[in-house]
């Protein structure tokens, strides 16, 4: 009894949570792993690589270039020039490498996929993230520039980047953006899905990606699928730059710096924005404190309404415990008097025993009248009629038809006949007038 | 665990975030005071291991009665108790008052009395008494878990006695029993067919009760007289299977049964006769035989109590085998059931012969009113249902005519009673055999 109760609660409690981790679990076994040497690789045909977009590109005359290492491809792009640094992983990527980034010349654009809050703080970019969706969605472009104009709804929102600190090309919902820090051009991209070969075909990511990457001659494409190691000596250089470059977590410390990586992009951005950023940068990532919901009252409410609910919550508690279970016990049988009687009465109504029931109250009246009358119990029906019928002065055959005759089959003619039969027996044993039914059923 | 009280503390601090600076830091201080008097208050509280609860383990009341019983708690800790308790009976028990508040002092006891007013007949058990230990601030109590409390829980029965309306029959019964006995003088001598004593003759005498033999020892003519038999045998057999559990107006069958038994039983422990008791369906439920007389009637009142109805078959082949078994004297065997077809066809008949050969027999039934009042259709506006229900029992009234004749035919005596008279008659046909001597 009472592990069973215990059960009742636990069952569907316990279903719930199996089918919320299940799907949880198939979620991230779905989710595509940057590790994976197939991913986004330039040179893999399975259905996370890319190169179905890798073809494009050389079919329409850029050059791509393949690196696995990231000193080889900042340095190949710094001295190409005009090239497009297509980083992949950025979340493999080195800190001291995504930092070195910055440092590109201008006509380098860096395309980074999908990438997280870290990576964005070390390549020093105050850019607040978004997200992440469930899946990517494939908004409207909502912006002008060539390649989503040419591709429409592309699935690129996953994550969404917060550039308004910026002087910046925002589109698909933030999904995609494009800004210059210093002196590179950056574009950040929500989701790798435009460059997958198994999504290329869906929206118009494959235009997407075409457009985004064919913007320049050549494409150095930083193919990485495991974690680097720092770089021996080469990371110090950038240091002493790094005062000149936008540091979010400095920042977070003083709203007036927000602004400074470039002095005339400052008046776009509406200094409440750059409160929002610092309050997200000291939340470290806490979604409820950067809510407008949170921001419309002031903190005395919030708290006001927790000591309000731990109240209730106590109450609650206080309330819930009981003195004693409630004690269960055996009901006695009942059983109704004259049940099987009743019973037995619906199976005639059912089965359309006219007939047989009437002939039953038939033979019983018989019976009755015969002892009534002094009569053996085994007289024959029509020595009673003539009984009643000289009690009764009725014609003996109305009577014989009465004790013993059939009927229509309608449940009128039933009650009818019934009625009649035990009124005429009620009449003859002195228990009731005549004058009532037996008048009435004579007609028939 | 935490009272309302404290949740009611909570509620007072909840202007102060509010009104002064600071609100997290002061929601944490409201809620961190709180807490600490709560536990402040659980350690002050006295130890549920403290308290020590007497009870009378067993006491007796009829049906449709009241009674209480009285719980004593005692403190035996150190520290002042604030007591909260309840005492759970299994809910047939009607028990009205059973929570109660007390405040003890060291090794103060306390006297506690719950009403019973108990619903069915039966053994109605004390459950648990659940106890509660608070705090002297009230915000917070000390209470174990069920098992703890079933532990310490004074176990204790109450007997309900079935319901006995024949008892206002019972002078009645009495006095016709003393009529046969000779106790009362309307009648001269008393009458029976045991001898009882010689005495010299005096006018007035029946002279065919002149014992010559007697008086030829003598020199006077001397009288035998007679006095009803003594130390029969009467087997009350209570049927308490499927056909006991249908309801004669508000009370199962079984109750009728119980109360035309024990009437009889009365009776015939006053005759000086003796009365077993046998209770069975399927198994048996109830025996009752030997002992004295003086102990013999609470016995079979108590064991009739934890009577109850089973929806299965009777089985009267235990109760055949049972009587049959007995090496005993001719008893009166008095069946309690109901003039049902099936289980009598099938069940007693077979070994009624051998019964009725060995015992006389009386088959005692309530006859339910409602098969007879079915049977009638009103006068006027009869449905075509109602005639099918009364063709329904006409056929059983029929067939409870056919058993009884068949019954009798071997031997048994009938008594098919509606429930005001039921006892009544069964305690004369007792009288009758008595009198006429064929006990």
């Amino acid at each position: 009894m009472k592990s069973r109760r215990w059960l009742r609660f636990a069952l569907p409690l316990g279903f719930v949570a199996a089918l919320a981790t299940m799907t949880g679990v198939a979620h991230v076994v779905q989710q595509p792993d940057p590790t994976d040497a197939s991913f986004l690789s330039p040179t893999s045909t399975e259905g996370d690589g890319a190169r179905l977009l890798a073809d494009a590109l050389t079919s329409d005359g850029v050059q791509v270039t393949v690196r696995s290492s990231s000193a080889e491809a900042i340095t190949e792009a710094a001295a190409a020039g005009s090239v497009t640094l297509f980083v992949t992983t950025p979340g493999l990527v080195h800190p001291d490498y995504l930092e070195r980034l910055a440092t590109l010349p201008e006509q380098v654009r860096v395309v980074l996929v999908a990438p997280g809050q870290d990576e964005l703080a070390a390549a020093g970019l105050s850019v607040p993230v978004g997200g992440p969706r469930w899946t990517a969605t494939a908004p409207q472009p909502g912006c002008a520039t060539d390649f989503a104009n040419a591709a429409g709804p592309a699935a690129v929102q996953r994550w969404r980047y917060d550039v308004s600190a910026y002087d910046a090309v925002r589109c698909y919902g933030d999904g995609l953006v494009e800004f210059r820090s210093s002196q590179v051009a950056m574009t950040l991209v929500g989701a790798a899905d435009p460059f997958r070969n198994d999504r290329s075909d869906e929206h118009g990511n494959r235009t997407l990606a075409r457009g985004l990457l064919g913007r320049s001659p050549a494409v150095i494409w930083l193919d990485l699928h495991e974690r680097e190691p720092a770089p021996d000596d080469s990371g110090r250089p950038t240091e002493p730059e790094q005062p000149e470059q936008p540091d979010p977590d400095p920042d977070g410390d003083d709203p007036d710096d927000s602004g400074d990586p470039s002095g005339d992009e400052e008046p776009t951005g509406e200094p409440q924005d750059g409160g929002e950023a610092d309050q997200s940068a000291q939340g470290g990532g806490n979604g409820v404190s950067d809510s407008p919901l949170a921001r419309a009252f002031p903190p005395a409410v919030w708290a006001t309404l927790a000591l309000l609910a731990l109240a209730a919550l106590a109450l609650a508690a206080a309330s819930a415990r009981r003195l004693g279970a409630p004690v269960a016990e055996p009901l006695p049988v009942r059983v109704r008097a004259a049940e099987t009687v009743r019973g037995l009465g619906g199976l005639y109504r059912r089965a359309g025993a006219r007939s047989t029931s009437l002939a039953t109250l038939q033979g019983a009246a018989r019976v009755r009248l015969a002892e009534h009358y002094g009569l053996p119990a085994d007289v024959s029906a029509d020595e009673v009629a003539e009984r009643v019928a000289a009690t009764v002065g009725q014609p003996v055959l109305d009577v014989r038809h009465m004790l013993s005759g059939g009927i229509e089959d309608s449940d009128e003619e039933l009650a009818r006949a019934a009625t009649t039969l035990q009124n005429l027996v009620r009449f003859v044993t002195g228990q009731q007038n005549w004058q009532q039914a037996p008048d009435e059923g004579n007609v028939t | 665990m935490i009272t309302r009280r404290f949740a009611l503390l909570l509620a007072l601090g909840v202007p102060l975030p509010a009104l002064l600076p600071g609100p997290w830091l002061l929601t944490a201080a409201v809620l961190g005071l709180a807490v600490l008097a709560a536990g402040l208050d659980v350690l002050a509280a006295a130890p549920l291991t403290g308290v020590t609860l007497r009870r009378a383990g067993e006491a007796t009341v009829w049906l449709g009665e009241t009674t209480t019983m009285p719980l004593t708690v005692g403190n035996g800790s150190r520290r002042p108790m604030w007591l909260r308790l309840r005492d759970r009976w299994v809910p047939s028990a009607g028990a009205d008052n059973t929570e109660h508040r007390l405040n003890l002092m060291p090794g103060e006891e306390q006297e506690l009395t719950t009403t019973l007013t108990p619903t069915r007949h039966g053994d109605r058990r004390a459950v648990r008494v659940t106890l509660r230990s608070y705090g002297p601030l009230g915000l917070a109590y000390r209470q174990r878990r069920q098992k703890w409390n079933d532990a310490v829980t004074p176990g204790s029965t109450l007997r309900v006695l079935p319901r006995f309306p024949s008892r206002r029959l019972l002078p009645e019964k009495l006095a016709k029993l003393r009529i046969f006995d000779g106790a009362v003088v309307t009648r001269g001598r008393g009458q029976g067919t045991e001898f009882d004593v010689l005495r010299e003759y005096v006018i007035g005498d029946d002279v065919r009760s002149i014992d010559w033999r007697a008086s030829a020892r003598t020199h006077d003519v001397v009288v035998r007289t007679w006095r009803p038999e003594r130390d029969r045998r009467l087997i009350c057999v209570l049927d308490t299977g499927r056909t006991s559990a249908a309801r004669i107006g508000d009370e199962p069958r079984l109750d009728a049964a119980i109360d035309a038994a024990l009437l009889l039983a009365v009776l015939a422990a006053k005759a000086d006769d003796r009365v077993d008791l046998l209770a069975l369906d399927t198994a048996v439920r109830a025996k009752v035989e030997g002992g004295g007389h003086r102990t013999k009637l609470p016995r079979l009142i108590s064991s009739m109590a934890a009577l109850e109805p089973a929806l299965v078959e009777t089985d009267f082949g235990l109760a055949a085998g049972d009587l049959l078994r007995r090496d005993h004297k001719r008893s009166l065997v008095v069946i309690f059931t109901a003039l049902d077809a099936a289980p009598i066809v099938e069940g007693l008949l077979p070994m009624l012969s051998r019964l009725t050969t060995r015992h006389r027999v009386v088959l005692a039934s309530v006859r339910d009113p409602e098969t007879a009042q079915l049977a009638e259709l009103p006068p006027e506006g009869a449905t075509a249902a109602d005639v099918h229900v009364a063709a329904a029992a006409e056929l059983a009234l029929a067939e409870r005519g056919r058993v009884r004749a068949l019954l009798e035919q071997q031997g048994v005596l009938v008594v098919d009673e509606l429930r005001e008279h039921f006892a009544s008659k069964v305690a004369d046909v007792y009288l009758m055999l008595k009198a006429a001597g064929r006990l």
